[in-house]
């Protein structure tokens, strides 16, 4: 059955059940938001926003970290899998939660903290890579002065 | 909130499998080695803090504007380019 939730960012959008994934531990900060959608829209070029269906007003832009960051990598513990019930012949989406303020230049991405989606249970998961040495808040457009440069 | 005087060396079990002990003292600043199951992340608090500080501005994003677009567009041609 189609079901509706008026957005902030995006209208009223229709969703059906299975289009909900859930974060059974909600994320740092907004623990009590379990169950998102992921939105794909036109005008939105690479970017999703994870929609949050608790609270309409809360979405979080997100990117595909290889977008930006061609080395993005790391390995899931036992107990994330284990959190995600992912196989092992399984394979996670992986978003990164995007800061987008009115300035291209200050948009930055959060490589630290990755959002781990597996997509065949619907299950999401903000994991935290402690030891990688990943920053919180990546600018993604790193080199927006070279290339200004380069076309003029 | 439980508060505890220890000594270094002694140690507080949190649960069966929770042990944080007390290793050293030295001015204002301890040292604390934890033993704790795999599945019970531990890490300083204010890495926790900032990951939620990030999401909470993050919650407040617009949407991206034509120009962030068009400026990561000609980006990912040069990185193609280039890889």
């Amino acid at each position: 059955m189609t079901k509706r939730l008026s957005t902030v960012h995006f209208g009223e959008i229709e969703f059906i059940d299975s289009d909900i994934i859930r974060f059974p531990k909600g994320l740092p900060g907004f623990e009590r938001l379990k169950r998102f959608l992921l939105i794909d829209g036109k005008g939105l070029g690479p970017f999703k926003f994870l929609q949050s269906l608790d609270e309409p007003a809360i979405s979080f832009p997100l990117l595909a970290p290889n977008l930006v960051w061609t080395e993005y990598r790391f390995k899931l513990t036992r107990q994330q899998r284990r959190e995600l019930v992912l196989g092992e012949e399984e394979r996670e989406l992986v978003y990164c939660i995007v800061t987008l303020s009115g300035q291209p230049q200050s948009t930055t991405v959060n490589l630290f903290a990755p959002l781990v989606i597996n997509s065949s249970r619907m299950l999401g998961l903000q994991v935290i890579l402690l030891e990688s040495g990943y920053p919180v808040a990546q600018p993604i457009l790193l080199d927006a002065q070279a290339a200004e440069t380069a076309r003029a | 909130m439980l508060v505890f005087s220890r000594k270094s060396g002694e140690s507080l079990m949190i649960g069966d499998d929770v042990e944080i002990k007390v290793v050293s003292v030295h001015h204002d600043q301890v040292r604390l080695a934890i033993r704790a199951p795999r599945q019970i992340p531990v890490h300083r608090r204010e890495v926790f803090e900032a990951i939620v500080r990030q999401n909470q501005l993050a919650s407040q994003s617009v949407v991206p504007s034509r120009e962030l677009l068009s400026k990561l567009g000609s980006e990912s041609n040069r990185r193609a380019e280039k890889g």
